[in-house]
């Protein structure tokens, strides 16, 4: 998308929001503990945006990754204020509320969800965009503004962190 | 039970939270795409150059004045008064008499004849006028008539010196 310099603050955000609030918001599902959570934290990112538009890098791929960086930044917020414990307390709890009708795999599928909210914001960050978006290290470097050994390190930690509560979970 | 990368992939994908969700609805991301762009702060203005414009104007608003106005004269005023006072004496028409013999006598000037002014200092003798350098000049006194002109010195022995000074350049 071309960044002319004589676009206004809102036209800027409005090309930014239209292009990148989908990409967002499936990230933000990728993070958040649920879909309200997911679409106040997609809100709050471009809220940040709109109160200091000159905070926002010019150019598409920049303006979306500092997108990213701040619903990442946005998660670590709330992640400090929930403790991890409440976290996947109730999000087992959701799981156990109506057992009948929980299959196999919608159990598989909250533990992994549980196992994922016990991750820092960064590294869920990390698996979220790596693992299941398929993007590559290079892109998902760039996206979060870290360098890409930091990403394989992060990615090498959440594996084995992962694969560890998930093994503890169906014990 | 050993986990590999692959499985854990697999789980990962099966249990991603965005695969089953249809995304935003149309009214959710209206609602928020207004919410975000009506939150962008106006523009302020910086006041700065408009108060430097409205305080150049200002100066030069109040130098104008100053300069247009009758009383501008004022400051040009000091300079003319010596001239004047030197033009009045030929109008005065009466010399000032030499004032009496006194250990201390009083100056009169011309323009103010009923102002007399003390010039000679006892403990600070200097002289005021000098016309000519004079090598017993512990005190001295002008008068200044309206047309002749006193000197006098007192030396320290006593001797009292008069030197009266006519406009037509005799001196006696």
């Amino acid at each position: 998308m071309d960044q002319r310099p004589s676009l206004t603050a809102t036209e800027r955000l409005a090309r930014l929001f239209d292009a990148h609030h989908e990409r967002l918001f499936r990230l933000a599902l990728r993070l958040a503990a649920d879909r309200e959570e997911a679409r106040d934290l997609v809100q709050e990112a471009f809220l940040r945006a709109a109160r200091k538009p000159s905070a926002v890098p010019d150019g598409d791929q920049s303006g979306e990754a500092w997108l990213v960086r701040t619903l990442v930044n946005l998660c670590k917020d709330r992640f400090r204020r929930v403790s991890v414990r409440t976290r996947v307390h109730s999000s087992m709890k959701a799981s156990e509320r109506d057992p009948r009708r929980i299959e196999d795999e919608a159990v598989a599928r909250a533990s992994v969800r549980a196992a994922l909210g016990r991750l820092s914001p960064r590294r869920r960050a990390v698996i979220a965009l790596h693992e299941i978006e398929g993007a590559p290290v290079r892109e998902v470097a760039r996206l979060l503004g870290i360098s890409e050994v930091t990403v394989r390190w992060h990615l090498l930690s959440a594996r084995r962190e992962l694969a560890g509560l998930l093994l503890e979970d169906r014990r | 039970m050993n986990m590999n990368d692959e499985r854990l992939r697999d789980l990962l994908r099966q249990a991603d939270p965005a695969a089953g969700d249809p995304g935003l609805a149309s009214e959710e991301v209206q609602a928020m795409r207004r919410a975000v762009l009506t939150s962008i702060p106006e523009p302020r203005r910086s006041w700065i150059p408009i108060a430097a414009l409205a305080g150049s104007v200002l100066a030069a608003l109040i130098l104008a004045l100053t300069l247009l106005s009758p009383d501008a004269e004022g400051p040009a005023a000091p300079p003319r008064q010596p001239a004047r006072i030197a033009e009045k004496p030929k109008a005065a028409p009466a010399p000032v008499p030499v004032p009496p013999p006194a250990p201390e006598p009083a100056v009169q000037e011309p323009e103010k004849p009923r102002e007399t002014r003390a010039l000679r200092k006892k403990p600070k003798p200097e002289p005021e006028v000098t016309p000519e350098p004079a090598p017993i000049l512990p005190e001295a006194e002008t008068t200044i008539a309206a047309e002749t002109r006193q000197i006098q010195f007192s030396t320290p022995g006593g001797t009292r010196i008069i030197w009266v000074l006519s406009s037509d350049g005799a001196s006696h």
